[in-house]
C-alpha cells in the first residue's frame, strides 16, 4: 500500500502539544491559533496528545485498512478514497455517533454542537500536514508503512 | 464463480463490495424486493422528521451496481434450491448460484392487536414505511408509538419533529431495555419529557379504536391501555421488535433456530450458503452460543466476513455483542456490551450527574471490562468499546479514573516499537 498517513513515535515525543496547536490553527475558521481560540464553535485538534506512565500517546486517525468507522456509519459519510485513507464527507453526517463508538483510537471527535464528526484528513491540500511541520523532535512523521518500518 | 446475494441492506452491500475487491471477475449477483438505490434504514426517521432529504437516506450512489460490476435483479425470492444451487423468484425466474449469501434482514414484529389493519396504523422500517408516515403525518395531532426501543424513540423523535404530540407506551420498567439501565433511563425520560413526549412504561396497549372518517374507511382515534386509560389519538406507530426474515429457506434443509444460524465463517449448516446481518444468529462474544443481532455494525462485519469466506478467504467472525449509540433530545447515549449483571455478579462502577445530562457505567467482570453506558460526553467511547472487543484486562483504578474524566487514547495495546 502506497497510502501515506501519520506515524507516531512514541519514543521521540516530550508533549509539548505543538500538533495540536497547529492543527487546531490549520482548521480554524481564522487561521490563527490566537483568534481560533475565541472562535464559537471553538476549533477542536484532531490529534490528541496524553501523558499516561510517564510517555506520551498521540490519538489520530490510522486511516485503518478496515476501519470500524466505516463498517458502523450508517449514513455512508465515513469512506475509503481511492488510495485506501479513510475520509469523512462532512455533508452526510447526521451526528448519530456510531462512528465515535466503534473507533478503537479515540480519533474520531463528536462535535455536538454542530451534530458533525470531525477527524484528522491529512491535510491533503498541504504538502505535508501542519501538525507533522511543527513537531520539531520529529515525533510525528508522514510517510508509507514501509518508511515507518525503515524509520527505526 | 456465481456469487448471489438476497438483500440490498447493510449486510448484502458490504459483503458485495468485499467479493468485487477479492475477486475482480466473478459474477455478482443480487437480488433484492427494494427496487431502489441502496440506503440506510437507519435513517428513515431522520427523514421522516425532515432532518434529511430523500437522497440522504443513499449510502451508496444510484451507480453503485454498475460501478461495483453487480447485476441487480428486483424481486422477491420464493425458494432456495440448495442441491441444484438455484433460488426461485416471485416472478418464477430461476438464478443459479455457486456461493448464496442470504441477507434478507429484519421485519418489524408485532403482536395481534384489536384495531391494527386501521387506516393511521404504522411500522418504521423501510423507506417506503417513512415515506407513508411522512403523508399521512398531516392529518395528525397526537400520535401513539408502542414500543420504547430504539426504533421506537427514534420514530418519535421524527414525528416530534413534524410538531405532533407524541405519547410513547413501552412495556418494559425503562426505555431502550436493551441499551440501557433504569439510571440512564432516568435522565433519557426526563429530557423527553422536557421537550413535550408523554412516556408511559410498563403500559400495554389492549386497543386501537377507530372511527369512519369523510372516505368511510376505519382510521385511527385512539388507544386503550392496559392501565384503563383512553388516549385519543390520530396515528398509531408500531414498533415492537423485528423478527428475521428466514421464509425462503423454509424446507431447504438450512438450519433456523431464531434466525438462521450460521458457524464463525459466517456459513449455514448448509455448504455454500451463507448468512448475514439482522437475519442470521451468530456467535454471541460475551454470553457464548448464539445469538440475533440486529444493528447496523454487526450487520455490516458479518457481510465483510461472509463476503470474504464466499471468494476464498478464509475468516473467522468474532462475535457480535451489543453496540448502541442514540441521540435523544441533543444528548448522546452510547452502550455496549452486557449493561446489566444480575446482582452479586461482577463489580458495577458508575458516575451519575442526573443534572448534567451525564452518566457513565463500567460493568467488570473477571478484571475484563464487559460492558458499559455512557450519556453525554461519548468521545472516547470505542476506546472502551474496543476494550470490551479485545477482552483486555485492566486495571480497576484506571477505569475508575475513566469515570470521570475524558477518555483519550493512550496506548493501551501491545504493539511494537512503541508506536501505534
Amino acid at each position: 500500500m502506497r497510502m501515506r498517513k501519520i506515524y507516531f513515535l512514541a519514543e521521540r515525543c516530550d508533549g509539548c502539544l505543538a500538533c495540536e496547536a497547529a492543527c487546531m490553527e490549520t482548521k480554524s475558521l481564522t487561521k490563527s491559533l490566537f483568534m481560533a481560540k475565541l472562535e464559537q464553535p471553538a476549533p477542536q485538534a484532531r490529534i490528541n496528545v496524553k501523558k499516561t506512565d510517564g510517555r506520551y500517546w498521540s490519538s489520530i486517525c490510522q486511516h485503518c485498512v478496515e476501519a470500524m468507522c466505516v463498517g458502523a456509519c450508517m449514513t455512508g459519510a465515513m469512506q475509503y478514497s481511492e488510495t485506501g485513507e479513510v475520509f469523512h464527507e462532512v455533508e452526510s453526517c447526521v451526528g448519530c455517533w456510531m462512528c465515535v463508538m466503534v473507533c478503537p483510537f479515540g480519533a474520531v471527535i463528536p462535535l455536538e454542537n454542530v451534530k458533525k464528526v470531525s477527524k484528522c484528513d491529512l491535510c491533503k491540500d498541504e504538502k505535508t500536514p501542519p501538525c507533522v511541520v511543527a513537531c520539531t523532535r520529529k515525533a510525528l512523521c508522514y510517510c508509507t508503512a514501509e518508511d515507518y518500518e525503515n524509520e527505526g | 464463480m456465481r456469487y448471489l446475494i438476497i438483500g440490498n441492506s447493510a449486510a448484502g452491500i458490504f459483503a458485495a463490495e468485499t467479493i468485487r475487491g477479492l475477486d475482480p471477475v466473478g459474477k455478482i449477483t443480487m437480488i433484492s424486493k427494494e427496487d431502489c438505490i441502496p440506503y440506510s434504514r437507519c435513517l428513515t426517521s431522520y427523514y421522516l422528521g425532515k432532518e434529511i432529504p430523500e437522497e440522504g437516506m443513499h449510502i451508496r450512489s444510484k451507480d453503485f451496481y454498475n460501478e461495483t460490476g453487480i447485476d441487480f435483479i428486483g424481486g422477491t425470492v420464493e425458494r432456495v434450491d440448495p442441491d441444484y444451487k438455484y433460488v426461485v423468484l416471485d416472478s418464477g425466474k430461476k438464478v443459479d448460484y455457486d456461493k448464496l449469501l442470504i441477507a434478507t434482514g429484519a421485519s418489524p414484529f408485532s403482536p395481534p392487536l384489536e384495531g391494527s389493519d386501521m387506516e393511521g396504523v404504522f411500522q418504521l422500517r423501510t423507506s417506503a414505511d417513512a415515506k407513508a408516515i411522512a403523508e399521512f403525518a398531516p392529518k395528525v395531532k397526537t400520535a401513539v408509538v408502542m414500543g420504547a426501543g430504539l426504533v421506537g424513540l427514534k420514530g418519535a423523535h421524527g414525528l416530534h419533529e413534524l410538531g405532533i404530540k407524541v405519547i410513547v407506551v413501552g412495556s418494559a420498567p425503562y426505555l431502550m431495555r436493551y441499551s440501557t439501565d433504569p439510571e440512564s433511563s432516568e435522565i433519557l425520560i426526563r429530557l423527553l419529557e422536557k421537550e413535550g413526549y408523554r412516556i408511559l412504561l410498563n403500559t400495554k396497549a389492549e386497543r386501537i379504536l377507530g372511527e369512519r372518517n369523510s372516505e368511510g374507511k376505519m382510521s385511527v382515534s385512539g388507544v386503550v391501555l392496559n392501565t384503563g386509560e383512553h388516549i385519543p389519538c390520530q396515528m398509531v406507530l408500531k414498533a415492537i421488535g423485528v423478527r428475521p426474515n428466514v421464509r425462503l429457506v423454509e424446507d431447504s434443509g438450512v438450519f433456523v433456530n431464531k434466525g438462521i444460524v450460521v458457524d464463525d465463517e459466517m456459513e449455514t449448516y448448509v455448504k455454500d450458503i451463507y448468512a448475514a446481518g439482522d437475519v442470521a444468529e451468530a456467535d454471541d462474544f460475551l454470553n457464548g452460543g448464539k445469538s440475533v443481532s440486529a444493528l447496523w455494525p454487526t450487520a455490516t462485519e458479518q457481510g465483510i466476513i461472509a463476503g470474504c469466506n464466499m471468494a476464498g478467504l478464509k475468516r473467522k467472525y468474532q462475535g457480535s455483542m451489543a453496540l448502541n449509540s442514540a441521540v435523544i433530545s441533543g444528548v448522546g447515549l452510547i452502550s455496549a456490551g452486557i449493561m446489566n449483571l444480575p446482582p452479586g455478579e461482577g463489580i458495577v462502577l458508575k458516575a451519575s450527574e442526573p443534572k448534567n445530562n451525564f452518566y457513565r457505567k463500567f460493568v467488570i467482570r473477571d478484571g475484563r471490562l464487559i460492558g458499559m453506558i455512557m450519556v453525554g460526553k461519548i468521545e472516547g467511547a470505542g476506546i472502551l468499546s474496543a476494550l470490551i472487543r479485545k477482552r483486555a484486562k485492566v486495571d480497576i483504578n484506571y477505569l475508575n479514573y475513566l469515570l470521570t474524566n475524558p477518555i483519550k487514547y493512550q496506548g493501551f495495546y501491545p504493539v511494537g516499537k512503541g508506536g501505534m
